[in-house]
């Protein structure tokens, strides 16, 4: 049975990037525009994991990282896939939980070891 | 940035105002115009109409401060109220050519799927041909070629035993003609002496005559079993002349049997060298198809890099309409530009960046070209 990835990034065309790596690695993917449209994604579903970018309308990828801890997938680990390469961003990442740090533009491949370590683990 | 450089910002935005914005606008139609298919020659279409918007739209903004130093004059009126223009232009080529990157990228995925699913089931049949190699499958055949060919084999073993038999069936019969020439002979000289008892018994007179009955019968015997010698060596005859024509026949059965028996092995041969012949060039086909689709994976992973420049453009050319957008609500607050601290102004757009890209550009360093990074916590 594959695994469920959500992507979460407000730029429709990296999500479409994203879900072509993800899918041709036969993981099946959720995609939501921002954090506010992510919240409502997290629906009892079944995701294995959670690929989401730092800086989007409504609600930002660290807001919603630390809105998931308080919820039933607090155990779904987080890959933040961003342009954000500032260390201070980095650091509030890691201490709200974030297991991997992907600055954009990202090799596919790279990706989708990342995301199957994450997964196995 | 050449302020400096034009003295005629009214003439800048005169210009931009006109037709920029106009090519800016056919631009996107041909963009959004040939998004919705998927063939391969609208890619190519979407794609140029995307570099043309791109290109434009940095010339749109590069133009901004020559308009941005008549705000402070007389023109300021006309930087708010074209500033919001230009806005408006920005924002739809972004979302335009979001859309078109998104279309393109929906033709390029089914394109990549297509072509993987098409990789993937020659692969399939690549390892059919491996676990069997030409060289296995060319011992197998000639194993499977022997075995079919046995049955023929052992009717050509069975044929040749039943002409044997018909040479020892010949032999019988020659021997057969050679006692019917002997019983014939006997017969004969049987009938002689008959004939001689007879005349002997005319001679005895009254007292020869029963022996004269005996002699003629024994004459009439002697004939009957002559023409029983003569009529069986005229069937031996006949059957031997029989025998001789399924003899000859034999031979030239067997002659031709074993023509036909190796023009079947030469046949079956030939056409399994043939078929052994297109597998392995099959496996070629496969392989040099394998390292194609290789190839491809490799290019796969280069366009997807490449297509993710789309976001970095949009969250720059983003990042360009937010600091419009403060610029339109200043000019329209009625603030004196002059009075803004430029300084202000840059740390603050500084601080709005994103990416290393913006802030090296901001202080006019060389853009750094960053690989990959991923840092586990």
């Amino acid at each position: 049975m594959s695994k469920t990835i959500l992507i979460i990034d407000d730029s429709g065309s990296f999500r479409q990037v994203v879900k072509m790596a993800l899918q041709k690695a036969n993981y099946e993917v959720v995609e939501a525009v921002d954090g506010m449209d992510a919240v409502a994604k997290l629906d009892g579903r079944k995701l294995n994991l959670i690929v989401c970018d730092v800086n989007m309308p409504r609600m930002d990828g660290l807001t919603f990282v630390k809105h998931l801890k308080t919820t039933n997938y607090k155990f779904t680990p987080v890959i933040m896939l961003t342009t954000e390469s500032q260390e201070a961003k980095k650091a509030e990442g890691r201490a709200a939980g974030v297991r991997a740090w992907v600055t954009k533009p990202f090799q596919p491949s790279q990706l989708v070891d990342a995301v199957s370590k994450l997964c196995a683990a | 940035m050449n302020d400096t450089k034009d003295p005629y910002p009214t003439r800048a935005h005169t210009q931009l105002a006109g037709w920029t914005p106009t090519w800016l606008a056919v631009a996107l139609v041909i963009a959004g115009l040939t998004i919705g298919s998927a063939s391969d020659m609208n890619i190519w279409i979407s794609g140029g109409a995307l570099v043309l918007c791109t290109v434009l739209l940095v010339r749109l903004v590069t133009r901004m401060p020559q308009v941005a130093s008549a705000s402070s004059g007389p023109g300021a009126p006309l930087v708010g109220e074209v500033l919001p223009v230009w806005q408006r232009h920005l924002e739809s080529a972004r979302q335009h050519s979001e859309a078109s990157v998104n279309g393109i990228l929906q033709s390029f995925g089914s394109i990549a799927t297509r072509l993987d699913q098409a990789i993937r089931l020659t692969q399939d049949s690549q390892v059919g041909i491996d676990h069997g190699s030409v060289e296995d499958l060319v011992r197998r055949n000639d194993q499977s070629l022997g075995e079919m060919l046995k049955p023929m084999k052992a009717a050509v073993a069975a044929r040749d035993q039943a002409y044997a038999r018909l040479d020892g069936l010949a032999e019988a019969m020659t021997e057969l003609r050679q006692s019917a020439l002997q019983i014939k002979q006997l017969a004969r000289r049987t009938n002689m002496v008959a004939l001689n008892a007879s005349v002997e018994a005319s001679r005895a007179g009254e007292r020869g005559a029963g022996f004269a009955v005996v002699a003629q019968e024994v004459r009439q015997l002697a004939t009957q079993s002559g023409d029983a010698a003569h009529r069986m060596m005229s069937r031996t005859h006949a059957i031997d002349e029989e025998l001789q024509a399924l003899r000859n026949e034999a031979v030239v059965h067997d002659s031709s049997d074993e023509a036909l028996q190796d023009q079947a092995e030469q046949s079956a041969r030939a056409v399994i060298s043939s078929l052994l012949n297109s597998l392995g060039e099959l496996n070629r086909s496969s392989r040099e198809l394998k390292e194609a689709g290789e190839a491809v994976q490799e290019e796969y992973e280069r366009v997807l890099m490449s297509f993710q420049s789309q976001d970095r453009t949009s969250q720059m050319l983003g990042c360009v309409a937010d600091d419009m957008t403060r610029l339109t609500d200043w000019v329209r607050e009625g603030k004196d530009l002059s009075a803004a601290q430029a300084g202000e102004w840059l740390a603050r757009l500084d601080a709005s960046y994103t990416m290393e890209e913006q802030r090296s550009e901001h202080h006019g360093n060389t853009t750094i070209q960053r690989e990959t990074s991923i840092e586990f916590f």
